[in-house]
């Protein structure tokens, strides 16, 4: 196979997989819809409406799908997927989310930008431990004392080190 | 003439130094707190409710309304220079604006969004001061049937919100819609989607969808290249606006104040229409659409005047019949009974100092905002010049703050993980995220008219047509679809063969 | 899994930190949260607000007001069940309280047994009214109108289990017709409606319908209240009018988590109760169409009362009508 058939594979297969994570996520919301009272024209039930539009989602989905194995769309620059940084990321938000009211804004912001700065190849330990104090230090002043936001300063989890 | 001696009233009462001061703090708070995502108007105005409980009623909603309208100007910078949009009207300007800023072009960005906002909110506080009652009286109208049909054609003409596949555009659309029906149901109260989690109850939340979509999918495809190349912006032309711009933002500032105007006014959620449909207006006037989404200066100018017009023109349901058209409304509508005031349709005639006052701070507090932006713009440029490995984790956090706070509610945190990765997906495989955010903000108020028009009409279908109003919405929307249409399958012979050489 | 480690160690190290920070005797020394169930800005948070600005002055330390809005009020309501009860975290919440063990048949909490009542605060009146140009002219030809063509005649409320949904059933019920419910998200969008002649009916709490009925936007009937009410003197009571059963106000109660120190019961208990004698908290309540509830009713011991036969009320009304909100 030539470089240039190659080339042209990979572009019809963005379409076909976009066309179907759009027929999968329809048939999630569909399936589960169906659970749903649909109700009649004059009070339309839960179901209804969600069915509807993932239908016509499952349509469209299969729609693009079908598109590309027909036509080439233009190619758009991507790199290698950065697993490490997306992970970390998620991770961060993760324990930001779960975590937060406990800890407290200090520790939580502190321990959440020190993971995501990881995520870029460029920072070390050492400089991602710099970023996290600066963002920690700037993040008290402005959504602490600035906006007197709802979260702890320092939470319930450091027992008698909390302050509010 | 009676408008003369009510704006003297007004000016005067808004001219006192107390006043002046709070309406600069609450404009500068709201430029502020507006750079932050998530930690919009709403948050700020209710954690700052409780300082105003001293001061008096005019000055309180001075202030609130300035924090108010100043968000307004705030929310499009961080949607410019990172990417990262606060609410459902800078999503749009994201959209171009971003692109400018990677262009190197933030600086005429910022400066059209400020212009132009300035521009579309002293228009729209002129309507608001000549018009406000009877303009009230025309939006309630507007019943069920009638937004339903303005939302049938708002979705239709919005399709050109993409710049590629319209195919795919119209999937990501009909995925908003479908994610827009997450939570529980308004009129029977069923949980539809939450896999019997209470905090879904409420649904998905905007802020962490747009966050998610734009910002933090942006951050992962930054991450992609970011062996290979310098991320960020690698130089910044000039801060300015040239002629060329300036005539090139003119229509589209007129035609988004005018949108804006309009669409602000109704208070059933008309202006979270505004930007998007200034936006499509734009494209589809513009003599080279293939230019939006790549950095076209109209497609921020248009949807900053719309956002900021209605932002104002909301201010008229409010005012003259009581009624907050929005939630930040409501907030408002708080303040005003904390301060001994029921707002009402009895406010225009009982109270005269306070209702000018407002009206009249609006034209201060708006003049106060370009000329504390426009310096500003100089500032936000060169906060691009951090390197993007500092930048990157303060967008995060930022994000994870500012939804935290909006309900103490963290699954609002881990949506935006869920939509950052869902976004990144999807955009690598070339659909727009901005369709999505169409449909998701627009879901909700389309089911809900759909479910209402047809219970009062007895389920009676034909109700859309035989109401004047939505009937004429509707055929404006068939007549978009067959404009835009019939054209695109003239071209299509063409691009067949465009494609293939 | 780990969550609930980490949640188990950071209560553990709580508990064995309670002498420091969490003593009834210096009560309170930090920055007391009352959360809101409801968004900002409504009529259960601006009652919050101002009982919450009075009480800070009595209490020494800031009181916060929270909004964690979402599940007709059961998001907020949870939240505060499982909180430490150290008296930091309070929660105000009306009488969706009492109707949410029956709307709500999965609810993660018991109203009477994972809270610790404080004292009532206010009950606001509610008002039936309708689009000004509706035929009836008053209470009376209003029953007879219902009775005749209920069924043709769209009732609006602000959604399931709002305040004006069950003064809706209540309506209903007490004229024995089943008329067209029109359900909205919230109070405001259905005024709206009202005032632009989109639906018929409303019945909802003076807080949002007093201005509206003052300008003359729309046709008042009747207050579900045993008396008259200062703000709309003209306007005839549900039992003058024909109605007795039809009786309904929107109270609200002031509650910490199950098992709050009875010594912190009764500073919060005397703090609430300055604050509902505050002459300012009582003149903005006025302007509300509402008054504070007296002393005695500001006492555990009174909302408790209210609660158990409030839960006892709503559950035929509720499971007869057959709308659930999951």
């Amino acid at each position: 196979m030539s470089e240039q058939a190659l080339h042209k594979q990979s572009r019809m297969g963005r379409d076909v997989l976009a066309g179907l994570i759009f027929l999968v996520i329809a048939l999630a919301f569909a399936w589960e819809a169906t659970h749903y009272d649909m109700g009649r024209t004059i009070r339309m039930g839960p179901g209804f409406i969600p069915l509807t539009l993932a239908v016509l989602l499952g349509i469209f989905g299969a729609a693009v799908a079908i598109s590309g194995f027909r036509k080439k769309n233009e190619a758009a620059e991507t790199g290698p997927v950065s697993w490490r940084g997306i992970a970390l990321v998620c991770i961060s938000l993760v324990i930001f989310g779960a975590y937060g009211r406990q800890l407290g804004i200090v520790p939580v912001v502190f321990v959440c930008v020190f993971i995501v700065a990881l995520a870029s190849v460029k920072n070390t330990i050492l400089s991602a431990l710099g970023i996290a104090a600066a963002l920690t230090v700037l993040c008290y002043v402005v959504f602490k004392l600035g906006l007197g936001m709802s979260l702890p300063t320092i939470g319930p989890a450091f027992g008698p080190f909390q302050r509010f | 003439m009676e408008l003369l001696s009510n704006l003297a009233l007004g000016f005067e009462t808004a001219f006192t130094p107390v006043n002046l001061l709070w309406c600069f703090v609450g404009v500068l708070l709201g430029t502020l707190v507006g750079v932050l995502p998530g930690i919009g108007p709403t948050a700020t105005i209710a954690m700052l409710l409780p300082i105003t409980f001293t001061f008096s009623p005019v000055t309180a909603l001075i202030m609130l309304s300035g924090i108010y309208y100043g968000a307004q100007y705030g929310g499009s910078t961080t949607a410019i220079l990172i990417n990262l949009p606060g609410e459902s009207s800078s999503a749009v300007t994201a959209i171009d604006g971003y692109q400018m800023a990677r262009k190197g072009r933030a600086g005429p960005a910022l400066a059209t969004a400020a212009l132009g906002s300035f521009f579309a909110g002293s228009v729209a506080t002129l309507i608001l001061a000549v018009a406000a009652p009877p303009l009230a009286r025309v939006a309630l109208n507007f019943g069920a049937a009638e937004y339903f049909a303005l939302l049938v054609l708002g979705l239709l003409v919005s399709i050109s919100l993409a710049h590629g596949s319209v195919l795919k555009a119209l999937a990501m659309i009909c995925l908003g819609l479908v994610l827009g029906t997450v939570g529980q149901d308004v009129t029977t109260g069923t949980p539809r989607f939450t896999m019997g989690f209470q905090e879904l109850y409420g649904g998905i939340n905007f802020v962490s969808l747009a966050v998610g979509m734009f910002g933090v999918a942006e951050i992962f495809r930054n991450l992609e290249t970011e062996r290979s190349r310098e991320i960020g912006v690698s130089r910044v032309t000039n801060l300015w606006l040239t002629k060329e711009d300036f005539r090139r933002i003119i229509g589209p500032v007129l035609r988004g104040t005018g949108l804006g105007s309009v669409l602000g006014i109704l208070p059933g959620g008309g202006h979270v229409l505004a930007s998007f449909a200034s936006y499509s207006a734009e494209k589809n006037l513009s003599k080279n659409p293939k230019e939006f989404g790549h950095g076209a200066i109209e497609g921020v100018a248009g949807p900053e005047s719309a956002n900021n017009a209605a932002a104002q023109t909301s201010f008229i349901p409010l005012l003259t019949l009581g009624i907050p058209a929005h939630p930040v409304m409501a907030l408002i509508v708080g303040a005003f009974i904390l301060q001994g005031i029921t707002p009402g349709p009895n406010v225009i005639n009982d109270q005269p100092a306070l209702f000018w006052g407002i009206i009249a701070s609006m034209w201060i507090g708006n003049a106060m905002l370009v000329i504390l932006n426009l310096p500003l713009i100089g500032l936000w440029v060169k906060m691009l010049t951090i390197p993007y490995r500092v930048l990157f984790p303060a967008i995060v956090i930022f994000a994870s703050i500012g939804c935290y706070s909006i309900n103490n509610n963290p699954f609002d945190v881990y949506a935006i993980a869920v939509f950052g990765v869902l976004g990144y997906v999807l955009i690598r495989l070339g659909c727009e995220p901005a369709p999505l955010l169409l449909g998701f903000v627009l879901g909700p108020l389309l089911e809900e008219n759909l479910r209402r028009a047809m219970i009062i009409s007895r389920g009676d279908p034909t109700v859309f047509l035989t109401r004047p109003i939505s009937a004429v919405l509707l055929a404006m929307g068939l007549a978009c679809v067959i404009v835009a249409v019939l054209p695109a399958m003239r071209n299509k012979r063409k691009e067949v063969f465009v494609e293939d050489d | 899994m780990m969550k609930r480690f980490v949640l188990a160690a950071a209560a553990a190290a709580l508990m064995s930190s309670s002498a420091f920070a969490q003593g009834a005797a210096n009560y309170p020394n930090q920055p007391v949260t009352i959360i809101v169930p409801f968004s900002a800005g409504g009529p259960t948070d601006t009652v919050a607000r101002l009982v919450a600005e009075s009480m800070s002055r009595d209490l020494g330390q800031q009181v916060l007001i929270q909004n964690v809005g979402g599940a007709g009020g059961t998001l907020g309501a949870g939240q505060v069940a499982k909180a430490e009860p150290n008296g930091y975290t309070l929660l105000i919440h009306h009488i969706g309280m009492s109707t949410a063990p029956t709307l709500y048949r999965q609810l993660e909490f018991n109203p009477t047994e994972d809270f610790t009542p404080i004292g009532q605060i206010t009950s606001v009146p509610m008002t039936i009214v309708s689009r000004k140009d509706f035929e009836p002219a008053d209470a009376a030809s209003l029953v007879a109108y219902l009775k005749e063509n209920g069924a043709d005649t769209t009732y609006a409320h602000a959604g399931i289990g709002s305040a004006s949904h069950l003064c809706g059933m209540l309506l209903q019920e007490a004229v024995g017709v089943q008329m067209v419910t029109v359900p909205y998200q919230g109070a405001a969008p259905a005024m709206t409606d009202i005032v632009g002649g989109q639906v018929d009916v409303l019945c909802d709490q003076t807080t949002n319908t007093t201005n509206q009925i003052k300008a003359g936007e729309v046709k008042a009937y009747a207050v579900t209240t045993p008396e008259r009410l200062q703000s709309l003197p003209d306007l005839p009571t549900t039992a003058e009018a024909g109605l007795p059963t039809l009786e309904i106000g929107v109270w609200h109660g002031l509650y910490g988590p199950k098992g709050l120190d009875p010594a912190i019961v009764t500073k919060l208990e005397g703090a609430l109760q300055k604050a509902l004698a505050d002459p300012k908290v009582g003149e903005r309540f006025a302007e509300l169409g509402t008054k504070p509830v007296t002393a005695e009713e500001a006492t555990p011991a009174s909302l408790t009362e209210e609660l158990t036969s409030q839960i006892a009320l709503w559950k035929p009304i509720i499971e007869k009508a057959g709308q659930f909100a999951d």
